[in-house]
């Protein structure tokens, strides 16, 4: 996989740990995916086997646009829901795992040694943004570059991953961000706001 | 029964909750809809019967997208007599309880449309031949239990509901990554989807470098332990157990949870060849001790009912692992014991919340109180389920316990089965504790016991107490002849 593609994703992926606003986020993760999906396509080399995966990739980022654009769109914060922790901050915490986790994983057979340290970052990357932020759109978002992580190290195989798990995993993620998209928007109808720091009742 | 109706059966098991699904939506009202499910909910557990006594009694199979061996026979019986009991009772707390999360006009049939998604969904998990399907499977399970967790609408529900799908999404990442690495790995061999059988992992983890296979083990693992609940990474587990409605709860506790613990084991057996069965068990072993250290703590404070069995759901499950993780004829007769009087008693203590809400609704959020007296029959249920919980002779999860902890003496795991006995015996007075509030703590102010604490508002909890004592003393005498049979003798031989 080429360089500009694994920077792009990364530099992509870290931009949602330092935007405020829900829509950049959106579109920053967007971006992320039709990356992915570009490669997926131009991997497909016209073999008509390869397209479902391909167009799956592309069909899920289009979906997962329109379910979080919407429900942006629905639930309108009256100002940025802030995170909790500073942005620079935030950065450093991103910076600091993206450094030391993907150098202590082993090889794990991929050909490509960057794409394999690409995707576990992606991974963590949306490990941190699900921690860190607090609106709940932006946490979503965190789960889909966890998931962009996984789907970047299946596309450095020399062999695509079945279509079976691909679609599957396509329609889990969409199933998922239905799902949290209908928390969302029921989360803001009771609070006014996407905040889960408004969600704090339990405890012990 | 002969084996060729096996796997049309287990195919059927897996496709008839979804059909149910289907037709209840087609109930013109509430009340048509509550009685479509008790004929669909009776339906669907003969077939899910059907399909566990085929396999239990079988020779063990995988096909492609099926393996029906023991341990798929038992959790299959088990997650479809939990979902049964859940079915059935789901009207009495449908009619007590108002959910917010849908449309008003379509609220019940879309408890429903999720409840037996999640029914089969939970059927899937164990007779799912294929690691990369069953992650898919699993990820099925958190949304359609999701929703189910949301139901009420309110905000602690939401709360709970949210915080479940996060975490273990984001662990189901994690764990997906493993299952990718596992893939890119064998795509030198050949590739396809079937290097992901549970038959054939042990050989696609021993072709893969050897730090490669620990890695993708250990992703793999640590996802599940997410959907699990394990210790360190249980913070969804009481949120979710206690906010969800009482039959789900029962479900994901009861179910759920000791179903996704079956991949693990049948990861940990799959692994053993390539990265060493000492180094694939210690995981399970920490993860294991680690929740029943986490829990107890908790189960000596007053909290409300449901979260107290929430806590409970941590311990056995690290009860049961520590089970798994020692191996051996003695321990995994108790594993598979601990799993059937586990479910049945712990689903019976969520069942018992539908009426306690009804006669103390502070009961929801603060330790009950005055049961006995209030509603007897409530406390015989919640008597039942705390003396099963602690262990207390002839509760069939003394003997389960027992043979865990003298599995491992044999098998030279005393630090490990020694641990595990003094924690279980400080969970058990933690327990008792709560018992004897309920017993003779003097009601709250304001919580208490209405005129309205009549015999039809405790009359649903009668019959499923009294089926689950019968089903208990049953599993007491069924535990001894456990450790010399078949069914233990094919699950120490290994479930891959």
């Amino acid at each position: 996989m080429s360089s500009p593609i694994i920077i792009g994703c990364l530099a992509l992926g870290l931009g949602v740990v330092v935007v405020r606003r829900r829509s950049v986020a959106l579109m920053l993760v967007t971006a992320q995916s039709l990356l992915l999906a570009s490669v997926a396509l131009s991997r497909t080399g016209g073999h008509v086997d390869s397209l479902p995966a391909a167009g799956g990739l592309l069909l899920r980022l289009v979906a997962i646009a329109t379910i979080l654009g919407i429900g942006i769109a629905r639930t309108r914060e009256t100002q940025p829901v802030r995170a909790g922790i500073e942005p620079m901050a935030r950065v450093v915490i991103a910076l600091a795992a993206l450094l030391a986790i993907p150098s202590l994983v082993p090889p794990l057979g991929f050909g490509d040694r960057n794409a394999q340290h690409a995707a576990v970052a992606l991974v963590v990357l949306g490990i941190v943004i699900a921690l860190t932020r607090r609106a709940t759109i932006v946490q979503i978002l965190g789960i889909v570059v966890a998931e962009n992580g996984a789907t970047l190290a299946a596309l450095s195989a020399s062999k695509a991953v079945p279509d079976v798990i691909e679609l599957g995993v396509i329609f889990d993620l969409l199933l998922i961000a239905v799902v949290a998209s209908a928390f969302h928007s029921r989360i803001f109808g009771h609070f006014g706001s996407g905040d889960t720091a408004q969600l704090r009742e339990l405890r012990d | 029964m002969t084996d060729q109706l096996t796997i049309p059966l287990t195919a059927a098991s897996v496709a008839v909750p979804v059909l149910a699904a289907v037709v209840l939506q087609l109930a013109r009202s509430d009340r048509a809809a509550h009685r479509l499910n008790r004929v669909c909910a009776v339906a669907t557990a003969l077939v899910g019967l059907g399909a566990a006594t085929a396999i239990l009694t079988g020779k063990s199979h995988a096909s492609s997208w099926l393996i029906t061996d023991t341990a798929a026979g038992i959790y299959v019986t088990v997650a479809t007599v939990i979902a049964l009991m859940s079915a059935l009772l789901s009207p009495a707390y449908l009619g007590g309880a108002e959910g917010q999360f849908f449309a008003a006009h379509r609220s019940v049939r879309s408890y429903y449309l999720a409840f037996y998604g999640f029914w089969a969904a939970l059927v899937a998990i164990p007779v799912v031949a294929n690691l990369g399907v069953a992650w898919l499977v699993v990820e099925a399970t958190t949304a359609a239990s999701a929703v189910l967790v949301g139901f009420s609408g309110k905000p602690r529900a939401l709360e709970a509901g949210w915080k479940y799908l996060m975490l273990t999404t984001l662990g189901m990442s994690v764990a997906f990554l493993g299952i990718v690495i596992m893939f890119v790995a064998s795509a030198a061999h050949g590739g396809g989807i079937g290097k992901l059988d549970w038959s054939a992992l042990p050989a696609t983890l021993a072709h893969m470098p050897h730090a490669a296979a620990v890695a993708a083990y250990a992703l793999v693992v640590l996802g599940l332990a997410t959907k699990i609940g394990w210790a360190p990474v249980q913070n969804w587990l009481p949120d979710a157990h206690s906010e969800a409605p009482a039959p789900v709860s029962a479900m994901l506790s009861s179910a759920l949870l000791p179903a996704v613990m079956l991949l693990a084991w049948r990861m940990r057996d799959a692994a053993g060849e390539s990265i060493g069965h000492s180094a694939a068990t210690a995981p399970l072993a920490a993860f294991g001790i680690l929740s029943v250290a986490v829990a107890v703590p908790f189960l000596w404070q007053a909290m409300a009912w449901k979260r107290l069995l929430a806590y409970h759901s941590l311990e056995h499950m690290g009860i049961i692992t520590v089970g798994i993780a020692i191996g051996g004829p003695l321990a995994l007769a108790g594993v598979v014991v601990h799993v059937a009087g586990h479910a049945l008693g712990k689903a019976l203590g969520f069942y018992a919340a539908i009426p306690l809400a009804q006669i103390q609704p502070d009961a929801q959020r603060h330790s009950a109180r005055h049961v006995a007296a209030s509603s007897p029959a409530t406390f015989a249920a919640m008597a039942l389920t705390a003396l099963t919980l602690a262990g207390l002779p002839p509760s069939p999860l003394f003997f389960s316990e027992l043979f865990i902890i003298l599995g491992g003496i044999e098998t030279g795991h005393v630090v490990l089965a020694g641990t595990l006995a003094v924690l279980i015996a400080l969970a058990f007075v933690g327990l008792l504790h709560a018992l004897l509030e309920a017993v003779q703590g003097a009601p709250d102010h304001g919580n208490q016991p209405t005129s309205t604490t009549s015999r039809d508002r405790t009359a649903p909890i009668v019959i499923p107490t009294l089926v689950t004592a019968a089903a208990l003393a049953a599993l007491t005498v069924c535990a001894w002849l456990l450790p010399d049979s078949a069914i233990v003798r094919d699950l120490v031989r290994g479930i891959t």
